[in-house]
């Protein structure tokens, strides 16, 4: 079975896929893609360039031809670099410093495929006095659908990537189902001017029309028109939504109130985070902000504490990382905060990675030293002799 | 390169094509905090609402000196007192410029060129021309010191409109270095004991091309009936 696995281990196949010619391969179709992308961006933006070039197993030249894609080449350089670290391991001289260096970009790797696949970046802004236990996306938006009791509220969500006219919803288990009528994932929204409007709309929009995709994707404004339908209804309501209503739609069904919105992506947290005060320093002279943070109280796992989220000084809770990323301000004083909050498993193996590398060239260097050392001792002791 | 190669690699780029992420249609079910008390509007009370009811800009709107994070979305982030229309205001939008919906505190907006005008109106005059110029110098990355400030505001582009109100028109590419890129222009119009206000803000060469337009609209700009009336 070993000699099986030996002889398969030396197949031209295999050993090419922990050949260096492989690695210079990876290295350099990630520099194409790094320079294409980096050319990509300019005119398309950062977002439409990462979609295209970073996360995809493909770049479609032409629509038509495959040029690998980042995933595609990350995952070889990942099997190339592990491949080549069991063959050291298994065949070679043990070289711990090489090990060592080569587990540590391995960790990187294992690292940005967790954060690809995992990680999660949403915001949150709470107006002070305000309390909250979920986070927004940036730029993915769900249809919900709740009923209206007081200060918390069961939702239930459905996200609405790639929504198509067509489509059906159910949110079980209430009776709702919607109909989707129309979609745009950026629209323009009009009014009349006296307010007349065919649908179901919390501002009266009349109308709403495609606008081209914003190459800033927070910029892109979904707005559809769904067709409502439960059991209780007289009669299927149409209904205009639009991502910045600034109410969800009440629609009475039978004896329950369910309100339906169109948002952007709600992700639960594990704690309740009030703001209490948001507070800033300027740069004398000028309104532009020097520094600001804000107190907050925050609950988590029954205990309850006050505490101060500032520009260096994240909040970080079970994996959750809360940053102070900017602020509003009314002109009559009300004040909001805005935390970017990141959610990473892989958060420590850039650092675990790093040290790693750096630990295992000084490990190489040292070793290398003393080889050179024990040479050149040898080598004198050869003189002294001769 | 051998047969079985030549079929492998299609099989793979089809298979590694189809893992690209499909939309999911499954039901998340969570329980939230409501931010703040639902002002829904039910269909029934939708009519109510009057036509100059600050409605919904189809961009996501615009953040304050500092801020760069888009606000929460669909959900209500504004408190409902700060919702309140202010001004029932009747406008006439220019030629190639685009009306839009407003919302919360915008009365309207406009798209023109890529670029965003608002209309705003709040009680009194919101700590006066001064603070309001140097706080929007600072949105475009510039300031000016007081003296140059002070006679800068001293000397507005005074025009009215249809319907008599006093418009200031501020250019502020005048306190700007030669080759700013952003630029803003501003008209101040006050109305009894509210302020007005018209501002266009982006890329200093089409708020140039602009500047009329934006003159027209401002002197455009008229209290509705319902608002002067005793």
């Amino acid at each position: 079975m070993t000699e099986v696995l030996a002889r398969a281990w030396q197949s031209r196949l295999v050993r090419w896929m922990y050949s260096i010619p492989l690695t210079v391969v990876c290295l350099v179709l990630l520099m194409i893609l790094t320079f294409w992308g980096t050319l990509y961006q300019v005119e398309n933006g950062l977002f439409a360039a990462q979609e295209k070039f970073f996360s995809s197993w493909f770049v479609w030249v032409f629509g038509v031809i495959p040029f690998p894609g980042a995933k595609i080449v990350l995952g070889l350089l990942m099997i190339n670099l592990l491949g080549y670290m069991i063959n050291i391991l298994a065949f070679q001289p043990l070289r711990p410093g090489i090990v060592m260096i080569h587990s540590g970009l391995l960790v990187m790797l294992i690292g940005g495929a967790i954060t690809h696949y995992y990680g999660e970046e949403t915001f949150l802004s709470l107006w002070e006095g305000e309390t909250a236990n979920m986070s927004s996306a940036y730029y993915e938006w769900e249809l919900a659908v709740w009923t209206r009791d007081g200060v918390m509220r069961d939702v239930l969500a459905i996200d609405t990537r790639g929504l198509e006219a067509g489509e059906q919803l159910a949110f079980a288990p209430t009776p709702i189902t919607v109909d989707v009528e129309t979609y745009h994932p950026n629209a323009r929204a009009y009014q009349t001017r006296d307010g007349s409007t065919p649908y179901l709309s919390s501002l009266k929009i009349s109308r709403i029309e495609a606008a081209p995709l914003d190459k800033e994707p927070t910029r892109n404004i979904p707005a559809g028109v769904f067709v409502v339908n439960a059991p209780g209804l007289d009669e299927p309501k149409r209904v205009l939504l639009f991502g910045d209503d600034t109410a969800p739609l009440i629609i009475p069904v039978g004896d329950a109130e369910y309100a339906i919105g169109l948002r952007q992506r709600r992700s639960p947290l594990p704690l309740a985070i009030r703001l209490i005060d948001f507070k800033k320093q300027k740069h004398p002279g000028t309104e532009i902000a020097r520094s600001f943070s804000s107190l907050v109280e925050v609950t988590a796992d029954g205990i309850t504490r006050e505490l101060t989220i500032s520009m260096n000084k994240p909040l970080r809770h079970r994996g959750y990382t809360l940053y102070q990323q900017s602020y509003r301000e009314t002109p009559d004083g009300k004040e909001s905060s805005t935390f970017a909050v990141t959610h990473n498993y892989g958060r420590l193996l850039p650092y675990v990675s790093t040290a790693m590398v750096v630990i295992g060239m000084i490990v190489h260097f040292v070793v290398m030293l003393i080889k050179h050392a024990r040479r050149q001792s040898k080598a004198r002791a050869a003189e002294a002799v001769s | 390169m051998n047969r079985c190669t030549l079929i492998a690699i299609p099989l793979l780029v089809a298979a590694l094509t189809a893992c690209e992420n499909k939309p999911d249609r499954s039901v998340r079910a969570y329980r939230e905090v409501a931010l703040v008390a639902d002002h829904a509007v039910s269909p029934s009370a939708a009519a109510a609402i009057p036509a100059a009811m600050p409605s919904t800009p189809a961009a996501n709107p615009a953040m304050p000196a500092g801020a760069s994070a888009p606000m929460s979305g669909g959900m209500p982030a504004l408190p409902p007192e700060m919702q309140t229309p202010s001004l029932p205001l009747a406008w006439t939008t220019p030629a190639d410029w685009e009306e839009q919906p407003g919302s919360g505190m915008r009365i309207a907006a406009w798209r023109v060129e890529g670029q965003e005008c608002t209309l705003m109106s709040f009680p009194g005059d919101v700590g006066g021309d001064e603070a309001n110029i140097r706080r929007w110098l600072g949105q475009v990355g510039h300031g000016a010191d007081a003296a140059t400030l002070s006679a800068f505001v001293a000397r507005p582009e005074r025009l009215t409109t249809g319907s008599g109100l006093e418009v200031r028109l501020f250019d502020l590419g005048a306190l700007l270095p030669p080759g700013a890129a952003q630029s803003v222009l501003a008209a101040i119009i006050p109305a009894g004991d509210q302020s007005i206000f018209l501002k266009l803000m982006g890329d200093a060469e089409v708020l140039r091309r602009q500047k009329d337009a934006f003159a027209a609209l401002s002197r455009s700009i008229a209290l509705k009936p319902e608002a002067t009336a005793p």
